[in-house]
């Protein structure tokens, strides 16, 4: 079915104009609502290019208007309290964490935080399927996926754009709720 | 309730035009893709990815091609203060003073609040009404005939809600109080009170001589509200409609599929005795009277004489059947003592 074009009354015409300068403020306003990410990975002076991501996400979502984080920024060695402790009280306070595990034993790391309720439903993993074989992918894969926000897997560093494109689009799906629900995501 | 990010499968905001289709839509009430692709002019794929995107996030239902919110998709709309914009616009046009349009307002409010469903059917309704009923020369008179017709559809659906809501018929008092009217003048609600009363004249018509009394916007009208509903759940007939309504070459014929079905459902439905489901005016006509005979023996005689079993007193007392009974039996007795 076509409908022949349509000029609108003026009326309409006017409703339509007030609605679409209604979005678009309101949509400036949600653009200014942070999301606090903590981004776990390789340190930024690892020559994987996973690490490089973190950085590089680091930076762009700051210049979105994120707050964006590394734990190694927020540790305090001096403060006689353990690191996973401490890594525990920051994942806390963010909106979301993303984890970027490098290795197989870093991926067994997560184990520490995928079944702690306080975290889980805020942890977005990543995991590179070239450690699919091991048992610590295997073992975080069978918990995480349905104890976590979300679980993503990503054949090797040529699949690192879906890492990149999940954690922005994942971001900004929570900068949408905190903005629907004025705050409140979880 | 709130919105869930597990259940927030896409961002919407990263597109103006998908909350633009988002408000359009409940404006409407309900509408086809084809109405919005003509009425706001987007492309046709990029229409189909932002359907895609609200339907996928639940902010949407589909029922044979017609586009309607949903629960959640109205807490988009709130989220995005965007309640404002799609109320007053209804009767940005018209011309109700500015305490009345406040009060319009508030009633809108109101009922998108607390009955969102029956909301956008009225919406539909007002989308069909408007269309039928343009004319580009707004004389005053047109707009004032524009702002009754707006009031007495709004009106009427609000009015038979608190109806049921109070388990009784609807007063214009109670009425202007439950929505927060009390604080106007008759004066100030000018459209308001005509409306009440256009819709109290159409209540009184019970046989088809009343019917044919009426002048013919006046017919229009009540075959409208007597029907709208019926037509509002009708998709194929409303797609039939679609297809004639924005060509103005054919709106003639738009017109006379609707008023050819409003008229058939008329015969069927108005001209035989009422049946106590039949409640388009019901319960105005009955508050009416009540209203006119204002004393509590008229009232309580008035209830008698309507009610035909002890369920309706049930209702009407808002008492169990052995409280309504052992009241009656009270009632009898001091009644017989007396006498």
């Amino acid at each position: 079915m076509g409908l022949p074009a349509l000029s609108l009354e003026p009326e309409a015409r006017s409703l339509l104009e007030n609605i679409k300068q209604k979005v678009s403020n309101e949509i400036e306003k949600s653009k200014k609502i942070p999301v606090s990410v903590l981004l776990w990975g390789p340190a930024p002076d690892d020559p994987s290019e996973i690490a490089q991501l973190r950085v590089k996400l680091r930076s762009e979502l700051t210049a979105c208007g994120h707050l964006a984080q590394f734990s190694e920024e927020l540790i305090e060695t001096e403060s006689g309290v353990s690191i996973k402790t401490q890594q525990l009280i920051h994942a806390q306070q963010f909106d979301m964490v993303v984890s970027m595990p490098c290795t197989p034993g870093s991926i067994g790391e997560l184990h520490d935080f995928i079944s702690d309720n306080r975290i889980n439903k805020k942890l977005l993993v990543f995991l590179n399927e070239d450690f699919q074989y091991g048992y610590q992918f295997q073992s975080v894969v069978a918990t995480s996926s349905y104890l976590t926000y979300k679980t993503i897997t990503y054949k090797g560093y040529g699949e690192l754009h879906i890492v990149e494109e999940s954690v922005t689009s994942e971001i900004q799906k929570i900068r949408e709720i905190k903005y629907f629900n004025q705050g409140r995501w979880i | 309730m709130k919105m869930n990010l597990s259940e927030y499968y896409e961002s919407i905001l990263q597109d103006e035009m998908i909350a633009i289709v988002l408000a359009w839509i409940e404006k409407s009430g309900s509408i086809t893709e084809e109405e919005i692709l003509h009425e706001i002019g987007l492309g046709k794929h990029h229409l189909k990815e932002i359907v895609l995107k609200l339907y996928r996030n639940q902010f949407i239902t589909v029922a044979n091609d017609f586009l309607t919110i949903s629960e959640q998709g109205k807490l988009v709309i709130d989220g995005l203060n965007l309640t404002e914009e799609i109320i007053n616009g209804s009767f940005s046009n018209l011309a109700f003073k500015n305490k009345e349009r406040s009060f319009i307002s508030n009633s809108i409010h109101w009922y998108r609040n607390n009955y969102y469903h029956q909301y956008l059917n009225t919406f539909t309704s007002l989308k069909y009404w408007n269309r039928f009923h343009h004319k580009k020369e707004g004389s005053n008179k047109e707009s004032e005939k524009k702002s009754l017709d707006y009031s007495v559809i709004i009106f009427h659906d609000i009015l038979q809600l608190i109806s049921e809501e109070q388990n009784y018929g609807a007063t214009l008092d109670n009425i202007l109080a439950h929505l927060g009217g009390l604080k106007y003048s008759h004066e100030e609600l000018d459209y308001t009170n005509k409306a009440y009363y256009f819709l109290i004249n159409l209540a009184n018509i019970n046989d088809k001589e009343k019917f044919d009394e009426l002048d013919n916007s006046s017919k229009e009208m009540y075959a409208f509200l007597k029907c709208k509903n019926i037509f509002n759940s009708d998709y194929h007939k409303q797609k039939e409609l679609v297809e004639y309504l924005y060509d103005k070459k054919s709106l003639s014929k738009a017109k006379s599929i609707f008023w050819k079905y409003n008229t058939d459902k008329l015969h069927f439905e108005h001209f035989l005795p009422r049946s106590s489901k039949d409640t388009t005016f019901n319960f105005l006509g009955e508050n009416h009277r009540v209203r006119q005979n204002n004393t509590l023996l008229d009232e309580f005689v008035f209830i008698m004489d309507n009610a035909s079993s002890i369920s309706d007193l049930c209702i009407i007392f808002n008492k169990s059947p052995e409280e309504t009974l052992g009241l009656l039996a009270r009632l009898s007795m001091k009644i017989d003592g007396i006498l």
